[in-house]
């Protein structure tokens, strides 16, 4: 689906790499949280998959399409079969909720009657079956990231990028909205999404990837916001001592440990002590924290949660 | 329906930016004009030339005796002078350039320059005997008349070869320099025009950067998504074309014909045939230009 080959980005301007030879794959139908604190080229990752921007080293593939030879006039084709969301939901403040979801089918060039069936089928996924008519000021935040995931899905994108889809939602709302996005990843569709939400990461118990200062520190199957395993990926010298120091970095990291593989001779100094040999790639580690906040059961769908 | 969109779109441009729309169209309009009067100039130019030259004569003039500098000396030319003349007109060295030759003698001369002058205090003043006899060449090639002044103007008699388009050529540059100064104003224009539309697609691409945003997300191609400004400059810059088409015809049916054709009769003017064919021109000029500038202008929006 997504594979990155040493990709490396660096922003004209700056000398430190937004993204530092990053090597990674989604396989298909995957649901991946990609964490890390602000600055650490999440944006980017995504800005890359949707060929926004190129990378300055690598090779990107998506869709089996390598991106650096992906000619301009063919990327509104490409980005037809991704679908994404934001933070600011970045809907059109003057079309209604079914102008808003018919508009991204209507600039593609689909037919009146796909849109008159198809809107309606996706209002009525995410839970927004008759508030067609309602304009996007009338709506509460959740239920505007509920038109925003309409609009990305409405056109069976095989990938939905989603950045920070929950960061002005509340708990509860985001939940609504985490559930909403289980779905669409359970119907197939591979689900990237970019978060803060240590909660909502905790919670799903998806894979996590995290990104530190550009570099994947962390590669998780079923992991939480933050290291409970010993399970860096890759890592070069200093990206060791940045890993490092960020585990060092964390108190409520309850297992740290330093992330030395065999190769690494660099002893990492490091309060826990090198385990002579690292655990593998990815463990699926027992979840010794408990979610921030506990959303057992998230509201239905079709109830999203009170107005943001 | 992706034209209706289409459309609807360019709709909602023209109403955001009114007046830049406006302004854009008097621009295209008054420049175009200019464009367009320069075009009839020139065809004004070449018909006044061709009217003008098939019936500009060469005319050898015979001394008279009130001339009385070189190389005439005060004494009229004899018929035995004339005669040479004549014999030379005939003869086998200038007989393939002429077409035909008249004699006028002084009191056809006389009469002539009456019929030009009439009312006027000139004709008063004018005698037959200080009128010059002469010859009035038609030259098969209107250029050749070179030949004839090198061969005759220095036979004995003869006060002056004359060629006559010599007497056009003042008004021929002025008309010339008019119509270089309406294009060099034309060309100021559009360029103020090209400038204009430019900046108006930008204008109107920034107020819809929220649309052009998601377009690009969607996977809107790039054709579709300039297709609106493009179609929004031509449009207006189209409405500039056909109102200066229209006041190019205007002034040629009211002006030039109703007006300046009636006062100044012995000249033909360009005509109504003339302006039809300048009017298309305006119309694919602006159309083209506002195209190119919308495009280039818009470039910036779509880049991946």
């Amino acid at each position: 689906m997504i594979r990155f080959d040493h990709v490396t980005k660096t922003y004209a301007g700056t000398t430190r790499p937004a993204l530092n030879a990053v090597d990674l794959e989604v396989l298909k139908g995957e649901f991946v949280f990609l964490v890390g604190a602000s600055g650490s080229g999440k944006s980017s990752f995504l800005r890359l998959v949707l060929k926004e921007e190129r990378p300055t080293k690598g090779k990107i593939h998506v869709l089996g399409q390598e991106l650096n030879t992906l000619p301009a006039r063919k990327v509104p084709y490409f980005r037809r079969s991704l679908g994404v969301v934001f933070q600011d939901f970045r809907l059109l403040p003057q079309k209604t909720v079914f102008d808003n979801v018919a508009f991204s089918l209507q600039v593609i060039g689909k037919s009146k009657g796909f849109i008159q069936e198809a809107v309606p089928d996706v209002l009525k996924m995410v839970g927004l079956a008759g508030k067609q008519s309602r304009f996007p000021h009338e709506l509460s935040g959740g239920e505007q990231q509920r038109v925003a995931i309409a609009r990305a899905i409405v056109n069976k994108p095989a990938i939905l990028l989603a950045d920070e889809p929950t960061g002005n939602l509340d708990p509860a709302t985001s939940a609504g909205i985490m559930q909403l996005l289980s779905t669409i990843n359970a119907n197939g569709t591979t689900v990237l999404m970019a978060t803060h939400d240590s909660g909502i990461v905790d919670q799903m118990k998806r894979r996590v990837i995290e990104l530190v200062s550009g570099q994947v520190i962390r590669d998780e199957r079923a992991g939480g916001y933050q290291t409970q395993a010993i399970p860096v990926q890759k890592f070069n010298l200093t990206g060791s001592l940045v890993a490092h120091n960020e585990a060092a970095a964390q108190p409520s990291s309850r297992v740290t440990a330093a992330p030395a593989p065999a190769a690494a001779p660099t002893p990492a100094p490091a309060p826990a002590p090198a385990p002579a040999a690292a655990p593998a790639v990815a463990p699926a580690p027992t979840p010794v924290k408990a979610p921030v906040h506990d959303p057992a059961s998230p509201p239905p769908l079709n109830e999203p949660g009170r107005r943001a | 329906m992706r034209l209706g969109l289409v459309l609807s779109e360019v709709g909602q441009g023209f109403r955001r930016n009114l007046s830049m729309v406006i302004s854009v169209v008097l621009v295209t309009f008054i420049s175009l004009t200019f464009f367009g009067a320069a075009i009839l100039l020139q065809f004004q130019i070449n018909q006044m030339k061709g009217y003008w030259y098939d019936r500009a004569q060469v005319a050898i003039y015979f001394c008279t005796d009130v001339q009385t500098e070189e190389p005439c000396n005060g004494a009229e030319a004899s018929a035995d002078q004339i005669a040479a003349v004549k014999a030379q007109l005939e003869g086998p060295t200038l007989r393939p350039y002429v077409k035909k030759f008249t004699f006028e003698n002084h009191q056809q001369a006389y009469d002539n320059f009456e019929k030009q002058f009439a009312n006027t205090s000139l004709a008063q003043l004018a005698s037959p005997d200080i009128l010059s006899q002469a010859f009035r060449v038609n030259m098969k090639d209107p250029s050749q008349a070179d030949i004839l002044s090198e061969q005759l103007s220095k036979q004995p008699g003869v006060e002056e070869v004359q060629d006559q388009r010599g007497l056009l050529d003042p008004i021929f540059s002025i008309m010339n320099a008019a119509s270089y100064t309406a294009i060099g104003i034309a060309a100021l224009m559009l360029v103020a025009a090209v400038l204009l539309i430019s900046t108006t697609i930008r204008l109107s691409a920034f107020s819809r950067r929220r649309e052009l945003g998601i377009m690009r997300l969607v996977g809107a191609s790039n054709r579709f998504i300039e297709t609106p400004f493009i179609l929004e400059g031509v449009l207006a810059a189209l409405i500039g074309s056909l109102l200066a088409g229209g006041a190019i015809i205007a002034i040629v049916q009211f002006f030039v014909q109703g007006y300046l054709q009636k006062t100044i009769t012995n000249t033909a003017f360009v005509g109504l045939p003339d302006a039809l064919v300048v009017a298309p021109i305006l119309l694919l000029v602006g159309a083209l230009l506002a195209a190119l500038s919308a495009s280039v202008a818009i470039r910036r929006y779509l880049k991946v």
